[in-house]
């Protein structure tokens, strides 16, 4: 019985040590600094669109109101939606939760 | 003479609040099991492992992460069995052996191996801190708590394995911060130091409450 006791505080003490000389080696590295660092989301401006299409400028006009409507209650109707968040039971674990990207609509 | 009525209506309720407590303990130990299983496929998608990618090229970090969630699945599926009287008075053998595995587990697999990786835990200097201690101090009551019940002294044996249980448990009681946090809309590193000392404390100090509860019965039972 005490075998087994001296084996197991050997092992705290190894596992104590092997830590230490083992954070001590990667402590210097910039990986190793940059380890748990959150990367801020980098905002995407969306660029000016160019038409190139000869098509009359009326035209052009009425499509473009119609698509910034369209938009503009997609985002309200998700807005509404997102306000409270879906919790999955894989989430239930030590890694960080990771919000679900949002549904993106393919154009046709 | 104690009205039965009172008795057994007392008896209910206690028996209702057990239910309260075990039910959702043993419900969020076994989803941490479910959760853990996947992990033992090898596969270095998931994302706790992505994040710390560096730290698993090296060999012992990897060895040392697969031994330490073995033996968390372990313990936390031997420790439900070993709190249960209704095993305990049918059959004290079952507690016997989930009582030697769940001592050797800790003692030889889970308390080093958390050693080990505390010191490249997340979190800032306190927090690796904070993950030392618990892996010294899940062995060192542990351990006791086998000292104890080899010396025929069940009442500490109690108290220390409580205490050690405490420890297994922050397993279960951070995730379920981290998520109660994350619906907060908290930040990811604040959240995971918060939850981990919440989780830590609060184990703690619901273990003390606990044995400041059962020592109270006890004492009591001495009164003329």
């Amino acid at each position: 019985m005490r075998s087994l006791i001296f084996i197991s505080a050997a092992l705290m003490v190894a596992a104590g040590i092997f830590g230490f000389v083992d954070y001590k080696k990667k402590e210097q590295s910039k990986e190793f600094k940059a380890l748990y660092q959150e990367e801020k989301p980098v905002v995407q401006q969306p660029a000016p669109e160019i038409i190139s299409s000869p098509a009359p400028v009326i035209a052009v006009k009425e499509t473009s109101e119609e698509t910034v409507d369209n938009t503009k209650n997609t985002v309200s109707k998700k807005a509404k939606k997102g306000n409270h968040k879906r919790i999955k039971y894989s989430q239930f674990s030590r890694a960080d939760i990771e919000e679900p990207a949002p549904p993106v609509k393919e154009l046709q | 003479m104690a009205n039965s009525r009172v008795t057994t209506s007392q008896k209910s309720v206690r028996f209702f609040f057990q239910l309260l407590f075990w039910i959702p303990v043993t419900a969020f130990s076994l989803l941490l099991v479910y959760n853990t299983l996947p992990y033992f496929s090898f596969n270095k998608g998931f994302s706790f492992i992505q994040e710390r990618s560096i730290l698993f090229q090296g060999s012992l970090y990897n060895a040392c992460f697969y031994i330490h969630i073995f033996a968390g699945v372990v313990c936390i599926s031997t420790a439900l069995i070993q709190f249960s009287r209704y095993i305990l008075k049918k059959s004290k053998t079952i507690h016997r052996w989930s009582g030697r595995l769940y001592v050797f587990v800790v003692l030889f697999l889970g308390a080093p191996t958390g050693l080990y990786m505390s010191f490249f835990a997340k979190g800032s200097f306190w927090e690796r801190m904070l993950f030392m201690f618990m892996a010294i101090w899940w062995f060192v009551t542990t351990y006791y708590g086998l000292n104890t019940i080899l010396k025929k002294n069940v009442l500490a044996h109690i108290i220390l394995i409580l205490l050690s249980y405490s420890m297994s448990f922050t397993a279960v009681t951070f995730r379920i911060y981290h998520i109660f946090f994350f619906a907060l809309d908290w930040g990811q590193l604040e959240n995971y130091e918060l939850s981990l000392w919440i989780s830590v404390i609060g184990n703690m100090l619901f273990a003390e409450y606990i044995i400041f509860r059962q020592s109270r019965k006890y004492l009591r039972s001495f009164t003329i």
